[in-house]
């Protein structure tokens, strides 16, 4: 474990002048000072934990949103890819990825927020362990190439709510009060749902990281590209009952990652810097 | 953290050493790049499509094809192949950053990302990978798989490879000039991967073969054949492949399509679109059969064949069919080209030919023949004799149906040529018994008497000297001349050997009459006042109808300062209008374009503004132009200077005075228009006579020089000035030392040096310290009004010259 730093921090500050489109809101993206090089945040469900990682996903950081406290939790490779909190957001399960005679393997790796040290939880493996089981979940959907996971109460079975018209499925998840599911086809952007993907609604053309911000409302980044790299990459948020999207940041700032949890959005930039900004 | 480390160590334990791997056990990312037809997805325009036609090249569609062919052979190789697009619609560009959160996600083993560069003149493949910063590769595992693929693509012989040296590169290394942040497909990338360039879309023979889809399998085939290297896998391809191109042995591209492109070795000949190759066993069964497509690149792959030998048969309409044994070797490529002699199938015979035999030809001209085939070139140039022998040399021109001979610099002048074409010389066909000529070819013809081009006037002259601001230089030649011939062969140099720079936009070529031909050039920037300037005229320069100068000119000129420091009352300044009116009544011998007189901000000594006389001839003489003055009277006595700055048009015509008391008017000579730009004149008018003074100011008068050269033309005034007869002369002769000089005599625009040894150097000063001039021994140094100091034998003197 690194030594503990404190940041100057802005997240108290976050201002709530709103941009707003009828009910959807949101307020001016305010930057955690004095951190770089920061990638791929993830947000707790309490809110009160930010961890993130580096641009290819070495190494996993953890934030304490409040003192400013922030933890190395872990320097290996892979770390900081799609970590998943426990529900009541005190833990943080994370894999790690290291080549096994040439070979990709991950482990399953836990870090109890405040304390030393992470712990083993799974031993290298080349079999795709379902972290949200690990994590506690016993409801959620998790997006699976070809198909769509979806467990209920424990159980799982397989869905595909585009039938033969996806190429594949990317970031799926359930709404907080589990009743809707939102996902995207990366040809032809991101669906809105019926928990068991059913009745699936287009709202986006383009949008990646799509997260949900309330039980009506989604943010995700609507990025495009030369083919060589990202030229824009805007944060957007979706009133999924008013049919409504807003622009949460300006064309000039190039939004890498998103994620989301009650009202609270934490997103990283190309030039690695980390921003909180509220949605209502 | 040191807990965990410690489960780290016991899983490489459990793992360790290397283990033999399966396809089977490998998950495969293929991201087959940006998908559709928009700017993005990098068409290139291949004969015979139009540009943007989806029917023709695009890199999107290519790296597809690519990728699906990869999908497909891992698929059945038992690995997990993962493909990041299956279509080409315009829908087909989804995210970088979802692309590479799906390879993460699926945990695979590699990450391929298939393209194909841009370059027009090169072809080599090229491998990206990518770098944590430049110089540090993310993983030197990427470094490892981007030796193996580079290495196994550029073993692909179907494509003719201008660079054999290994081309892999970290992403923001390759595009640190270009932007930030390397590679975005690469960049959230936490496994094993590359990008692909496998070859130069742009690069015309490239583009072609990029079209066909066994070239697609090829190269898709070698991406898999790496996988299996990288991993070291137990499987390997357990048959061969038979790859090659079909082409024309002799004719080259253009025989069969517009070309105007790179190519090099083989792809310099035509391939050969709809030929049939089988691959037949030993006992002549056809094993597998290819016929060629449509796109212009020959290629044929026999796939997957069990190893072993076999015969390549080849044929084409028109073509002679071709045989060669093969050996086909598992987990290899097998390459055969299969090159086709066409069929002539009669004599070879000249169906057109130049120059003319009655007329008498340019020096300058080429002799063309034209054939009914293809010729062999060999034979060719053994069998052709030209007499009297001169140095030159053949060039072949249209798939070898045209040869050309140029001589190295032109023919002799006067001189009666016979070029002879033996029977030796034959087609290509290599199969036909009777190729040759079948009768001797001859060709006489008759030069004219030139065979130079000359150098009629120049401005500056040798040692000459031009005012130090913007200036141009003119050569007038004896025929119209090529003007880039004339930019390349054209430079002037300072002392210390700096080549100046040309404003090109300001140059000026071929604007003479009479079929002459001339070069105006203009120097950017100022000269230096007082320095010396070389400039040359290379002998290649050339006429356009290539007759060259021959003989390089190169010669010195200096630049200086044509202004003066007191050039007394200036009556006419054109700051605000060019004050002289055209007077039709007195003028005569100009077309029906009425000379003007226009106030100019282009050309100006001082101010903003000068005034510009332009004018047209009718004829090569007999012309005079008058302007009436109409500005500020001015009065001139007996013996008082006119003076103005004068920016001449180098057409020697000349200039006068009109100088007007009453109905008596005086013409007095300023000038000949024998020079380019800005040059100071004063005139004495000691002719006005005294009872008649004083005299007005009156106008110009241009009278036209006979000339053959141009008859229309413009010259600029500036600063019309007077200065009074008691200022005028010499009046003032002042030593700073004991010693007089009296041998230092000043004249009107002149100052004389006598009386001193032959060995003794004089120098002339303005009074700010430049040297105007420094001669040996007695001499006469033109200089403008103005105060200066001769220094001579260690004495010095101030010298008023008015």
């Amino acid at each position: 474990m690194e030594s503990i730093k404190k940041f100057a921090f802005v997240a108290g500050c976050v201002a709530f002048s709103m941009l707003s489109a009828s009910a959807l809101t949101a307020g001016k993206a305010m930057k955690i000072e004095n951190i770089s090089g920061a990638w791929h945040p993830m947000l707790s469900p309490d809110t009160k934990t930010l961890v993130f990682s580096t641009e290819d996903h070495t190494g996993l950081n953890c934030l304490d949103i409040e003192s400013g406290d922030l933890t190395m939790v872990d320097d290996s490779k892979g770390a900081g890819f799609s970590p998943v909190f426990s529900a009541d957001g005190k833990k943080v399960y994370y894999r790690t990825a290291a080549l096994v005679d040439g070979l990709m393997n991950r482990d399953v790796r836990a870090y109890t927020i405040g304390d030393n040290d992470a712990t083993a939880v799974h031993g290298m493996t080349r079999k795709d362990i379902d972290m949200r089981a690990q994590a506690g979940f016993t409801t959620y959907a998790t997006a699976h190439y070809d198909h769509i996971d979806l467990t209920v109460d424990g159980v799982t079975k397989e869905i595909r709510p585009l039938a033969d018209k996806a190429h594949s499925y990317l970031w799926a998840s359930l709404s907080p009060d589990g009743k809707r599911m939102v996902f995207n086809e990366p040809f032809s952007g991101v669906y809105i749902a019926n928990a068991d993907g059913s009745n699936p609604r287009k709202i986006a053309d383009r949008g990646d990281y799509p997260a949900w911000v309330s039980n009506s409302a989604i943010v995700y980044v609507d990025a495009h590209d030369d083919g060589y790299q990202t030229t824009e990459a805007v944060l957007k948020a979706y009133d999924v009952d008013e049919n409504i999207t807003i622009s949460v940041t300006e064309k000039d700032m190039i939004v890498s990652e998103v994620s989301a949890v009650r009202g609270k959005v934490a997103f990283a930039t190309a030039d690695g810097g980390l921003y909180l900004v509220n949605v209502q | 953290m040191r807990h965990i480390t410690f489960i780290l160590l016991a899983i490489f334990m459990a793992f360790g050493g290397a283990q033999a791997k399966k396809m089977s056990d490998l998950k495969i990312y293929i991201n087959p790049g940006h998908g559709g037809y928009t700017g993005n997805d990098r068409p290139i325009q291949l004969h015979p499509f139009a540009a943007n036609d989806t029917a023709g090249y695009w890199e999107s569609k290519s790296n597809l094809y690519k990728g699906l062919h990869m999908y497909h052979m891992l698929d059945s190789l038992g690995a997990t192949p993962y493909l990041s697009r299956i279509k080409n619609t315009e829908a087909d560009d989804r995210s970088l950053s979802g692309i590479d959160a799906e390879a993460n996600s699926l945990g695979v083993d590699l990450f391929f990302s298939i393209h194909s560069n841009a370059g027009e003149d090169v072809n080599y493949p090229l491998m990206l990978y990518r770098e944590n910063e430049i110089g540090v590769p993310r993983y030197p595992e990427n470094v490892t798989l981007s030796k193996i693929v580079w290495k196994n693509l550029h073993s692909n012989k179907l494509p003719v490879w201008t660079h054999n040296n290994e081309n892999i590169c970290g992403d923001l290394d390759f595009y640190k000039y270009s932007w930030e942040g390397g590679l975005g497909v690469l960049r959230t990338l936490y496994v094993v991967g590359l990008l692909s360039e496998g070859g130069m879309h742009e690069h015309r023979p490239e583009g072609h073969r990029l079209m066909n889809d066994d070239y697609w399998w090829l190269e898709a085939w070698h991406f898999v054949r790496s996988i299996m290297e990288y991993f070291d896998t137990e499987d390997r391809f357990v048959t061969g492949n038979v790859a090659g191109i079909v082409y024309d042995d002799h004719n080259l591209r253009e025989n069969i399509m517009p070309w105007r492109n790179h190519a090099y070795g083989r792809d310099q000949l035509a391939p050969l679109n709809f030929s049939t190759v089988e691959l037949r066993d030993l006992n002549g069964n056809v094993v597998q059969k290819r016929t060629t497509d449509d796109m212009y690149n020959g290629v044929f792959v026999f796939r997957n064949v069990a190893p072993g030998n076999y015969r390549l048969y080849a044929v084409h309409d028109g073509y002679y069919a071709e045989e060669k044994d093969v050996t086909v070797t598992a987990n290899e490529v097998t390459y055969c080209d299969m090159p086709l002699n066409m069929r002539r199938e009669s004599n070879l015979a000249v169906t057109e030919y130049s120059p003319s035999t009655t007329e008498p030809v340019s020096c300058s001209a080429a002799i063309e023949l034209t054939f009914n085939h293809d010729i062999d070139v060999e034979s060719f140039e053994k069998a052709v004799s030209l007499t009297p022998e001169i140095a030159g040399r053949w060039i072949y021109s249209q798939s070898y149906h045209k040869a050309t001979f140029r001589p190295d610099i032109s023919f002799e002048k006067n001189t009666k040529y016979v070029l002879t074409v033996s029977t030796e010389a034959k087609s290509a066909d290599t199969h036909f018994a009777t190729p040759n000529l079948a009768e001797p070819f001859k060709l006489t013809f008759q030069t004219q008497n030139r065979d130079r081009l000359s150098i009629i006037e120049r401005y500056p002259q040798p040692m000459g000297e031009i005012h130090y601001k913007s200036p141009v230089l003119e050569y007038r030649f004896d025929n119209k001349i090529d003007g880039n011939s004339m930019r390349s062969n054209f430079s002037v140099t300072d002392e210390a050997g700096k080549t100046l720079s040309i404003n090109l936009r300001s140059c000026k070529y071929n604007q003479l009459t009479n079929g002459y031909g001339n070069a105006v050039m203009a120097l950017s920037g100022s000269l230096e006042p007082g320095k010396t300037y070389t400039v040359k005229i290379a002998g290649d320069l050339r006429d356009e109808t290539t007759i060259p100068l021959v003989d390089e000119m190169s010669y010195t000129f200096k630049a200086a300062d044509v202004s003066v420091e007191n050039p007394g009352t200036v009556f006419e300044d054109f700051e605000t209008a060019a004050n002289f009116a055209y007077n039709k009544e007195t003028t005569t011998g100009i077309t029906s374009t009425t000379p003007k007189a226009q106030k100019s901000t282009a050309y100006s000594f001082n101010g903003k503004a000068g005034g510009r006389l332009t004018y047209n001839f009718s004829s090569f003489h007999d012309g005079m132009i008058d302007w009436t003055y109409t500005g500020p009277v001015a009065h001139f006595n007996t013996g008082d200077i006119l003076g103005m700055y004068v920016n001449g048009d180098f057409n020697n015509h000349e200039v006068y005075a009109i100088m007007q008391s009453g109905t008596n008017r005086k013409y007095i000579k300023i000038t000949d228009l024998d020079f380019l730009g800005w040059q100071r004149r004063e005139v004495k008018l000691n002719d006005l006579e005294e009872d008649f003074c004083p005299f007005n100011f009156a106008g110009i008068r241009l009278i036209q020089s006979e000339s053959p050269y141009t008859q229309t033309g413009a010259f600029v005034l500036d600063d019309l000035s007077r200065t009074d007869a008691d200022d005028s002369g010499v009046d003032d002769i002042t030593t700073d030392n004991a010693h007089s000089m009296n041998a230092v005599s000043p004249a009107p625009g002149k100052i004389t040096v006598s009386g001193i040894g032959s060995d003794v150097t004089a120098t002339v000063y303005t009074v700010d310290g430049r040297i105007m001039a420094s001669v040996k021994g007695s001499a006469t140094i033109s200089v403008p009004t103005g105060i200066y100091i001769v220094n001579a034998d260690s004495k010095s003197v101030k010298v008023i010259v008015k």
